[in-house]
C-alpha cells in the first residue's frame, strides 16, 4: 500500500545541520495500521508530514498505492490535496467557522466528489461510524474534546482516503476520554479495515492499535515489528525502555569471564556471555522481579541482595526503590509481601533468566547462567 | 548520523509559536512555521515569481520615494547637506528637537509605568479601564492639540479665563495673558509627554504581562510593601520593555510634528520637522530633504533594530506567563489614577470643542447663552469642508481596501518565507520601514517623487491613497501576521489533505478565520487613517485637502470655531471607527 524508501530530511537553523529523517524506510500492507513510537523530537511527526505532502524530504522515495508521490529523481512531488490520503491532527484542526456539516463536507467538495455530495450519505455514514450524528448542525466550538475528535476522525474518512495518517490524535484528551477514544479507533479499524500510519509517543496507544511498531530514534527506525515483537524481544536498550524495561542494571567485566556489579566491584555475579563487551546491562520491568526469602534455594535466575530506599503503596502493590550497588532499582511487590518492607530493610530479589533482556554496548546479547556457579 | 554528502539543506525557524497545549518540540522537527511546502517545480517557480512581483511593488512604493529624497539630499556632493549645516539657528532647531524629545519620554517612562502598573491593579469590575489609556492614541492629534490651545492659550485660553477670576493671579488680564502659555516650550513637552505616555503605556503593559503576577507575590509574601515590590522587582524587570518603548517613543519624541506645528509658531519654537515643512513652503526641497536626514537615519535604524530585538525575544515566546492581570491584588488607586489620564486627554479636549464650536466666537470665555449650532450648519455647508471630508474619507477607505490585500500577501511572504529567506527578510524589513521613518519624511518623500516628470500625481487624490496605504503596511501585516501565527498550520494543513488546492485553501479556510483580525485591521487603520496629519500636509493641494489639513488651514486663518468644528467631525469619525474595531475584536487596539 504505502513504501517510504530512503527518507531523508535536514532542516537547519543557526548553523546547526539537524537530521530529523535519516534514511527511513518501511512497507504498509493493505489494512495494516503502523504505529511510529517515539519521543518528541525523534522524527516520527516530520516522517508523516512527509507522507501527507505537508513538507518535503531531500532524498528518498514515497510510492503510495502503487504511485509514486514523492520521488525527486523523476521531478515528483505531488502536493498534498493530490495525494488522496486522510489525516487526523493532534490539535484536531476542524474549522471552527463551519458546522461539523460543513467540516465534513469540505473534502468532498475540494476533491469534487459530486455524486457523494448530493446523495449525502457519505458524510451521514462518516459520521454515524463515529457517533456524531447528533451533531452534525453544530459548531465545533460547541463540542467536547471528546466530540471533536471524532469529528475530526470522520473528516479523515470521509473522502474514503486511500491511507490515514493520524498524528498523535488522542493526545489533547484526557487520560479516561483517551482509553475511551483509543478502544473506539480501534473498532473502527476492524470495521472500516483502513490502512494507515499512526504517530504517537505513548506505548500503550502503541500496543493497542498497531498491527506493527517502528520504534523511532533521533529520525532512525530504532526496530520494526510486532506489538508482540517488541515487547518481548526489544532488540536494543533503547527499544528496551520504551516499552518499559524500566530497570536498568550495569555489569562490569572483571577478567578470566567474570562479571562483577557495578559499584561493587567484590560481588561478583554468575552470568555468562560469548558477547565480546566490557559490560553487560540488564534491562526489566518492575512486575517481572521476584522477591525471595532467604530460605529459597535452587532459584533458576539472577539473584540479588539489596536495601529498601523507599516503598510506596499503589493499590494492588507496592513500589519498592531498591538500592544494589549503584543502581536503584523499581521493584513491584504484591500488596501483602510488599507491607513487610520499609526502608532500610535488607532485601533479596530474584529475576528469572526469560524475565530481562540484556545488552551490550546497546545491542541485544544472550547472556545464561554461569557454568559451574551457583547462585550468589 | 554519519552519512555525508547530505543534500540541500532547508532551514527552519525556530520562532514559530506552538499552539498552547501542544507537546514540547524539541528541535525543528515541527511547529506551524516549519511547514514550508515546497512544491512541484512549476507551482514553485509561480509563487516566487509573485512574491518577486510583490517585492517589487513594495520597494516601488516604499523605498523609492524615500531613495529619491536621500538621492536629493547628497546632489552635487551634499551640497544641500552643507546649505543644512549652514542654515541660520539650525543649531537652536536641533537643541530644540533634542530637548523636546528626552524630556518627553522620560515624562512617559515615569506615566506610563505607573499608569501601566495601575491598570494590572484594576479591581475586576473595572476592568475596562485599562483600555483608557490607548485612548490618546486613536484621538486625532491635531484635534485634541488645538483644544489644549483653546484651554491654554494666554489670551483666550479658557483656563487663562478663569485663572485670572481667582485672586492668586490678579496681576495677568486679559490684554497681558498669561498666567499659562501653551505656546512655550514647556507646554509643548508637557503634552507631547502626555501624548507618549499612552505609547509606553502599551510596551510596559506587554512587558508586565511578561513578567507575571508570581514575582510581585513571592516580594510581597517576603514582607515587600506594594511600593517596594513595585520599585525593587516590576522595574527590573522591566528593563527591556522601558529600553524598548523608551527607543520607540524617542523617535516618536524627535519627529514631532502636530504639536509644534500647532503651538510652536506663536513663540518660534522650531524642531526638525517644522523646519522641513518651512522650507517645503519655501520650495526648498534639498535643504527640507538634507534636514529630513537624521529622522529618516534613526528611523531606519530603529527598524533594524527591532527586527533583531524581535528574532530574539519570539524564542521566548512560549514562556510569557498569564500575566499580571488579574494576579495582583486590587489598589483604590487604579481607577482614579487611569481616569484622571482618561478625563484630562480625551473628555477634556473633546469638551472644549465641543463648547468651542457652540460658541459663535472664542474668547476664552463660556457663554452658554449664547451657543448656537450655526458654526456647524456654516462650516459643514462651504465646499472646502465637503469635500476635504470626502478626499479624508475616500482616501482613508481606499488606502484600507489595498493595504489589507496587499498586508495579507506580505504576511504569507513572511510567514511562509516565500521566494526565499532574502526575499521574504527584505519584504520584512520594507514594510516595516513606515513605522521606523517618521510620516513627514515619507509626505516629503511622496511630494518630491511624485512631482517628478513621468511620475506626476501631485495634486490628485491618488498621491494621498498610495502614502495612506504605504503609512498602513506596518499595521495591515503585523496585524494579519499575528493572526496567522496564533492560527497556526495545521487548519491549512487539514484542508490541503482534504484535497483544497492553495487558493481554495485560502479562500475557504484561513481568511474566513481570520476574518474578525482582518476586520479589526481594517477599522483601526480607518481611524489611524481618517486623522493623518503629519504626511498629509506635504501631499495636499488647494483641491485635495483632507480633514486635518482642512483644520490646519481653519487654525492658520484663526477661525476658532471652524477649528473646533472640524474637530468633532474627526472625534465622530474615530468614534464610529473604533466602535467598529472593538466589535470586530477585542484587542485590536492593544495590537497596536
Amino acid at each position: 500500500m504505502l513504501t517510504v524508501s530512503g527518507l531523508e530530511k535536514t532542516f537547519s537553523a543557526k548553523g546547526d545541520v539537524v537530521r530529523a529523517v535519516d534514511d527511513v524506510s518501511f512497507d504498509v500492507a493493505e489494512g495494516e495500521l503502523l504505529v511510529l513510537l517515539g519521543p518528541s523530537g525523534c522524527g516520527k511527526t516530520t516522517v508523516l508530514r512527509c507522507i501527507a505532502g505537508h513538507e518535503s524530504a531531500q532524498a528518498g522515495r514515497i510510492r503510495l498505492a502503487g504511485e509514486a508521490v514523492f520521488d525527486p529523481a523523476d521531478g515528483v512531488d505531488l502536493p498534498p490535496e493530490r495525494r488522496r490520503i486522510g489525516m487526523v491532527f493532534q490539535n484536531y484542526a476542524l474549522w471552527p467557522h463551519l458546522t461539523v456539516r460543513r467540516n465534513l463536507e469540505f473534502p468532498l467538495r475540494a476533491q469534487k466528489l459530486k455524486a457523494e455530495l448530493a446523495a449525502g450519505d457519505a458524510v451521514q455514514n462518516a459520521a454515524g461510524l463515529v457517533d456524531c450524528l447528533p451533531y452534525l448542525e453544530r459548531f465545533p466550538g460547541e463540542l467536547s474534546g471528546g466530540q471533536q475528535q471524532r469529528v475530526a476522525l470522520a473528516r479523515g474518512l470521509v473522502a474514503k482516503p486511500t491511507f490515514m495518517l493520524f498524528d498523535e490524535p488522542l493526545s489533547n484528551l484526557d487520560a479516561l476520554l483517551r482509553a475511551q477514544v483509543r478502544h473506539d479507533l480501534h473498532e473502527l479499524h476492524q470495521t472500516v479495515g483502513f490502512s494507515g500510519i499512526y504517530v504517537t509517543h505513548d506505548q500503550s496507544e502503541a500496543f493497542a492499535l498497531g498491527n506493527r511498531l517502528a520504534i523511532m530514534r533521533a529520525g532512525r527506525i530504532e526496530q520494526i515489528g510486532t506489538p508482540q515483537e517488541i515487547y518481548g524481544r526489544p532488540l536494543t536498550e533503547y527499544a528496551a525502555n520504551f516499552v518499559g524495561l524500566s530497570n536498568r542494571l550495569v555489569l562490569d567485566a572483571a577478567g578470566a569471564g567474570r562479571w562483577t556489579l557495578r559499584g561493587e566491584p567484590d560481588r561478583e555475579i554468575p552470568v555468562a556471555t560469548h558477547a565480546d563487551t566490557d559490560s553487560l546491562t540488564l534491562r526489566f520491568r518492575p512486575h517481572d522481579v521476584d522477591l525471595l526469602t532467604d530460605v529459597a534455594t535452587g532459584y533458576d535466575g539472577l539473584v540479588l541482595e539489596g536495601k529498601v530506599a523507599d516503598s510506596v503503596y499503589e493499590g494492588r502493590h507496592y513500589d519498592l526503590s531498591v538500592a544494589a550497588g549503584s543502581a536503584t532499582l523499581n521493584v513491584h511487590a504484591a500488596a501483602p509481601d510488599g507491607a513487610r518492607f520499609g526502608p532500610g530493610d535488607p532485601v533479596r530479589i530474584g529475576l528469572r533468566w526469560r524475565g530481562g533482556s540484556w545488552f551490550g554496548d546497546g545491542a541485544r546479547v544472550e547472556v545464561g547462567a554461569r557454568a559451574g556457579a551457583g547462585s550468589a | 548520523m554519519n552519512r555525508t554528502g547530505s543534500t540541500s539543506t532547508e532551514d527552519v525557524r525556530h520562532d514559530g509559536i506552538d499552539p498552547p497545549g501542544a507537546e514540547p518540540r524539541s528541535g525543528p522537527t515541527t511547529g506551524p512555521a516549519a511547514a514550508r511546502p515546497v512544491r512541484s517545480r512549476r507551482s514553485r517557480r509561480r509563487t516566487t515569481a509573485l512574491t518577486v512581483v510583490l517585492a517589487a511593488a513594495l520597494t516601488y512604493l516604499v523605498l523609492f520615494p524615500i531613495i529619491r529624497l536621500v538621492l536629493l539630499a547628497l546632489e552635487d556632493g551634499g551640497a544641500n547637506l552643507a546649505r543644512a549645516i549652514g542654515t541660520p539657528a539650525i543649531g537652536r532647531t536641533l537643541v530644540t528637537t533634542l530637548l523636546l524629545a528626552v524630556i518627553s519620554v522620560i515624562m512617559a517612562a515615569v506615566l506610563g509605568t505607573v499608569l501601566a502598573w495601575l491598570a494590572t491593579r484594576l479591581p475586576v469590575r473595572h476592568r475596562w479601564a485599562a483600555v483608557l489609556p490607548l485612548l490618546p492614541i486613536v484621538l486625532p492629534p491635531i484635534a485634541s492639540i488645538s483644544a489644549f490651545a483653546f484651554l491654554l492659550a494666554p489670551r483666550s485660553g479658557l483656563v487663562n479665563d478663569l485663572l485670572r477670576s481667582l485672586p492668586f493671579f490678579s496681576g495677568y488680564t486679559a490684554a497681558t495673558g498669561g498666567p499659562l502659555n501653551v505656546y512655550s516650550f514647556g507646554w509643548i513637552v508637557a503634552i507631547t509627554g502626555l501624548y507618549l505616555t499612552s505609547f509606553m503605556f502599551v510596551f510596559i503593559r506587554a512587558g508586565l504581562a511578561r513578567v507575571g503576577p508570581a514575582v510581585v507575590e513571592a516580594a510581597r509574601s517576603s514582607g515587600a510593601s506594594p511600593t517596594r515590590a513595585f520599585l525593587r522587582v516590576v522595574v527590573p524587570l522591566l528593563r527591556p520593555s522601558l529600553t524598548y518603548g523608551g527607543a520607540i517613543c524617542l523617535l516618536l519624541g524627535l519627529s514631532q510634528f502636530t504639536a509644534p506645528l500647532i503651538l510652536g509658531g506663536n513663540q518660534n519654537v522650531r524642531v526638525l520637522t517644522t523646519d522641513v515643512y518651512y522650507y517645503v513652503g519655501l520650495h526648498e526641497y534639498g535643504l527640507a530633504s538634507a534636514l529630513s536626514m537624521p529622522l529618516l537615519i534613526l528611523g531606519t535604524a530603529l527598524v533594524l533594530a527591532q527586527r533583531g530585538l524581535l528574532a530574539n525575544s519570539r524564542r521566548f515566546a512560549s514562556d510569557v506567563g498569564k500575566g499580571v492581570q488579574g494576579g495582583s491584588r486590587a489598589s483604590r488607586w487604579a481607577l482614579p489614577g487611569l481616569a484622571l489620564y482618561g478625563v484630562l486627554m480625551v473628555v477634556v479636549p473633546v469638551l472644549t470643542l465641543v463648547v468651542v464650536s457652540l460658541s459663535p466666537f472664542w474668547t476664552g470665555h463660556v457663554n452658554p447663552g449664547v451657543f448656537t449650532f450655526r458654526n456647524f450648519t456654516d462650516t459643514l455647508a462651504t465646499p472646502a469642508a465637503q469635500t476635504a471630508i470626502r478626499t479624508s474619507l475616500l482616501s482613508s477607505v481606499a488606502g484600507v481596501l489595498l493595504a489589507l490585500p496587499v498586508g495579507y500577501l506580505a504576511a504569507e511572504v513572511i510567514y511562509r518565507r516565500r521566494g526565499g529567506r532574502v526575499v521574504s527578510a527584505v519584504v520584512d524589513f520594507i514594510v516595516g520601514l513606515p513605522l521606523g521613518i517618521p510620516a513627514v519624511v515619507f509626505g516629503l518623500g511622496f511630494l518630491y517623487f511624485y512631482s517628478q516628470p513621468g511620475f506626476q500625481l501631485y495634486g490628485t487624490p491618488w498621491i494621498i491613497i498610495l502614502l495612506y496605504v504605504t503609512l498602513m503596511l506596518p499595521y495591515s501585516v503585523r496585524l494579519q501576521l499575528t493572526a496567522r501565527l496564533s492560527l497556526g498550520d495545521s487548519y491549512e494543513a487539514a484542508a490541503r489533505s482534504s484535497g483544497a488546492g492553495v487558493l481554495l485553501t485560502h479562500l475557504r479556510i484561513v481568511v474566513p478565520m481570520m476574518r474578525s483580525s482582518i476586520a479589526g485591521a481594517a477599522a483601526l487603520m480607518f481611524v489611524l487613517l481618517s486623522h493623518e496629519f503629519s504626511a498629509s500636509v506635504f501631499v495636499r493641494s488647494v483641491r485635495t485637502q483632507v480633514m486635518g489639513t482642512q483644520l490646519y488651514d481653519y487654525w492658520s486663518t484663526g477661525t476658532a470655531p471652524k477649528v473646533a468644528v472640524m474637530g468633532i467631525v474627526m472625534c465622530v469619525i474615530t468614534a464610529v471607527g473604533v466602535t467598529l474595531a472593538s466589535r470586530a475584536g477585542s484587542g485590536t487596539l492593544e495590537k497596536l
